[in-house]
């Protein structure tokens, strides 16, 4: 069966590139720039994985994740923050926050897909 | 519980049972209504065997009246049941009497059946006297309406026998059951005096129960370790109290038998240092009870003297009432008082008397030092508070110090005021006067310069964070972008969807390795700005220098064969242990090897030296490239500077090398550039991060690359350093840094 990801990203461009990235890989998506309808997506649709760009328009990623965790029949869903937060500390911020792994922007390609790969066997 | 009106012995009182006396003997009923079946069938039996030719409604009769005992020794019915079971001994007694000839007959006396079942099954007798009076004038109308035959003879003699006799044994084992129930009762009520004994024991104060006289006949509860009991026991005024305190306490009792209670606080005969306060109520009964309450701590804080323990006004009538000795529990006013009133407990319950008390006691203890640690605690806060206070005290006189000099310093280069005023006013009025005028400018101007050093302390402080910020959202904002300008020409790059014409793939590369350098250029332009901003903390730790500088070469080694440059490393066989920051360290690595890589020839070499010198971690990085004009080498070093003509300046950030110089700077060290124009370059840098190893040995570079130790010997003021077989006469250009150990300047 195709395995579904959640993409979490205001940046549409960015979006365009996970997109792309996962469908090349035979991955089914879904998208959204927020915070708000990543949370009804993911109760809706069950994905697989989540993307969670941390800085969103409205809610932060690592506010979204935290409900997601909170959340008994999502907290199972692997969420990878990509996220331009790449600065000292932020890393060990975001893992704290619930997010399962890290990979900050800009991405290498190899390095993403290998994670990736890597929560959805 | 209800208060009862039981007399002190144990005798039955006939009273009504309560429900779970009555449910102990429901035994000895159902045993009674046996015996009764019994009886009444023996009789039968003795009518039948005596007399053959016995009338058989006689008989029937028999049967009849005995009927009900069995049932009664099978069930034992409470509530309305209990009635009906009643109405049917009635209904069957009188059916009895009816059928042996009505209330003249020999079975008459059964019309007592019913009271004494009442009897048996307690609740009441009332209830079994009205069922015995109804039988009985059932036997009578209807003996009136239908008059049996008599029977005759012997057989009249045993029927009024049998009716008779088995009436009294029913009335001796009815009498016997009842008062068993009453006994029961009881002890039942024992246990509950037992059980309230206990719960009085574990009362948090000290109560009393007195009589009208003064005497204490029961003491319970927390006991109080200025008052024996044995002293309470010889009444509350008379023995307990002090002699001055006495009439003051027997007023107070006479209040509280007037007035229904009182209080008053006093002296223990045993202890007059104390203050013991009892409050005084009147039972229902009219005797007294009192709690007593040790005070003294709380009378302590009041003002001291009499005020403290206002005495309740004497009544002038009871008083005199209160010279009798005391008296004990046998007084005729002890037996009212309720259920306080028990005789000392017994040993069992003493011991848990005593157990519950002494737990008490310990809750008390522990509360108590519950109390104190908090008490503690409060006052350490109370002193850090304080302490804080002073330091902030010392910490404005200190900024007032400091503005006052400022404000002076300020002043001295315009010495201009002062002698002219001196001069033209020589009048001592006018002197003071101007005196007072400076001296308020004085305060003026300091108050105007500590206001400005304040706001712009703020200020700084806010741009400060501003700029942080700043900062760290620029890094996001760059990024974002840049992550799509990377990510898709990398896709290109790895032909993800097909191929490209070479050109394109080109482009694609170059796209992505411009991606990269604008990364490099974010993360440099970042640490440099944190740098400028103070903000850069150092992450110092202890670990081997070498371990970070090989990190470094690891990392630049693809670089160097892809331009075709020989990089070496040379450093000691002994760890190289250092305090300092391993990043940083790193990072001066590979910012100066990529420089040396990026400005050296194919076919150069670019070395890289680690050693531990007089006291000094020193790393150097020295190259066979273009070198630096000598007109250059002043600039570099500051932020974006770069040699050569601007053609060239795409190759690097500019920042590389002023990081170096800040990460040495922030270590205390510094950095200093040799270089010969067409020759090549070194650049060295010292740290002072050694760590203080006994083992600190010799100077290190014995073994090492002979081609560039004698070029980086220290040079006491920017002379040129001795020939160099690789550099020739290098330029030496010292760039000391804040933290330059003073060993340099004295070095020869």
């Amino acid at each position: 069966m195709t395995k579904k990801v959640l993409i979490v990203e205001d940046n549409e461009l960015n979006m365009k590139l996970f997109h792309d990235l996962l469908d090349a890989q035979g991955y089914e998506t879904l998208q959204t720039r927020e915070g708000l309808q990543a949370l009804a997506l993911a109760r809706n649709h069950r994905p697989d994985l989540i993307l969670m760009d941390i800085q969103l328009p409205e809610i932060s990623g690592l506010e979204v994740t935290k409900w997601l965790k909170e959340d008994d029949d999502l907290s199972h869903i692997p969420v990878i923050a990509v996220t331009a937060f790449a600065m000292k500390g932020d890393e060990e911020r975001i893992r704290e926050g619930g997010c399962e792994a890290y990979i900050s922007k800009p991405i290498s390609v190899t390095y993403f897909l290998d994670t990736v790969r890597r929560f959805l066997g | 519980m209800a208060p009862q009106s039981e007399a002190s012995g144990s005798e039955a009182s006939g009273s009504e049972a309560s429900g779970p006396s009555a449910r102990r003997s429901g035994g000895g009923a159902r045993l009674w209504s046996l015996g009764w079946a019994v009886l009444v069938a023996a009789g039968a039996g003795l009518a039948l065997a005596l007399f053959a030719d016995a009338n058989p409604v006689w008989i029937t009769a028999l049967a009849i009246g005995g009927l009900p005992g069995l049932l009664g020794a099978l069930w034992r019915p409470t509530g309305l049941a209990r009635l009906s079971l009643i109405g049917l001994w009635a209904t069957a007694t009188a059916s009895a009497v009816v059928l042996t000839g009505g209330v003249g007959g020999p079975l008459s006396p059964w019309c007592l059946m019913p009271l004494l079942v009442a009897l048996t099954l307690g609740g009441g007798v009332l209830d079994g006297v009205l069922f015995s009076l109804l039988a009985l004038v059932l036997a009578a109308v209807i003996g009136l309406a239908a008059q049996p035959p008599l029977p005759h003879g012997n057989v009249l003699l045993l029927f009024a026998v049998i009716g008779a006799g088995n009436v009294l044994l029913a009335a001796l084992g009815a009498i016997t059951v009842a008062r068993r129930g009453s006994q029961a009762l009881t002890r039942a009520q024992q246990a509950e005096v037992a059980e309230l004994q206990v719960l009085l024991g574990d009362l948090p104060h000290l109560a009393v129960a007195l009589d009208r006289n003064d005497g204490v006949f029961a003491v319970f509860g927390q006991p109080l370790p200025v008052m024996s009991h044995a002293s309470l026991y010889g009444g509350l005024a008379a023995a307990a109290a002090t002699d001055a305190d006495r009439d003051r306490v027997r007023a107070a009792l006479g209040e509280a038998l007037d007035h229904g209670d009182s209080d008053v606080t006093f002296a223990p005969a045993t202890d007059p240092s104390h203050r013991i306060t009892a409050a005084l109520r009147r039972t229902a009964s009219g005797g007294l009870v009192a709690v007593l309450r040790d005070v003294t701590g709380e009378a302590a804080r009041a003002p001291v003297g009499g005020a403290a323990f206002p005495a309740i006004a004497p009544g002038p009538a009871p008083v005199p009432a209160y010279g009798a000795a005391p008296v004990r529990a046998a007084s005729p006013f002890a037996a009212p008082i309720p259920a306080t009133v028990v005789p000392a407990p017994p040993p069992a319950d003493q011991t848990r008397l005593l157990s519950l008390t002494a737990r008490l006691a310990e809750t008390q203890v522990k509360a108590k030092e519950a109390d104190q640690a908090r008490l503690r605690a409060e006052e350490e806060l109370h002193a850090m508070r304080d302490s804080l206070l002073a330091l902030e005290a010392q910490l404005k006189s200190a900024h007032a110090a400091h503005a006052a000099l400022e404000t002076q310093a300020r002043a001295v280069p315009t010495p201009v005021f002062a002698p002219p005023v001196v001069a033209a006013v020589s009048a001592p009025a006018a002197e003071a006067e101007g005196r007072i005028a400076a001296l308020t400018a004085q305060v003026a101007a300091l108050e105007a310069a500590r206001a400005e050093a304040e706001a712009r302390g703020a200020k700084a402080e806010e741009t400060l964070q501003a700029r942080s910020r700043f900062l760290a959202n620029m890094s996001h904002e760059l990024r974002t972008p840049l992550n799509a300008i990377m990510g898709f020409s990398e896709i290109m790059r790895a032909r993800m969807f097909g191929e490209l014409t070479p050109k394109y793939g080109e482009y694609a590369e170059l796209i992505h390795e411009s991606g990269r350098h604008l990364m490099d250029l974010i993360s440099d332009v970042l640490d440099m700005s944190k740098i400028e901003a103070e903000r850069f903390q150092l992450d110092r730790e202890m670990f081997d220098a070498r371990e970070a500088v090989s990190a470094a070469l690891r990392l630049m080694r693809v670089q160097a064969e892809e331009v075709g440059v020989n990089l070496r490393g040379v450093m000691p066989g002994q760890p190289i242990l250092v305090d300092a920051d391993r990043r940083a360290l790193k990072q001066i690595t590979l910012n100066l090897v990529s420089n040396a890589l990026k400005f050296t020839p194919r076919t150069g070499h670019v070395t890289v030296t680690t050693h531990a010198v007089g006291g000094l971690l020193e790393i150097t990085v020295a190259d066979t490239g273009i070198g630096i004009d000598p007109a250059d080498l002043k600039r570099l070093g500051r932020p974006f500077e770069q040699a050569g003509a601007s053609g060239d300046r795409a190759r690097g950030t500019g920042l590389g090398l002023s990081l170096v110089k800040a990460f040495a700077q922030l270590h205390g060290g510094d950095m200093s550039i040799e270089s010969q124009l067409g020759e090549g370059t070194a650049v060295l840098v010292r740290l002072p991060v050694l760590a203080p190893t006994p083992a600190e040995g010799p100077r290190q570079d014995g073994g090492s690359d002979t081609a560039s130790t004698g070029a980086h010997r220290p040079a006491p003021s920017a002379v040129p350093a001795p020939a160099n077989a690789e550099y020739g006469h290098p330029r030496v250009v010292r760039m000391v840094g804040r933290g330059a150990p003073p060993s340099d300047r004295g070095a020869a």
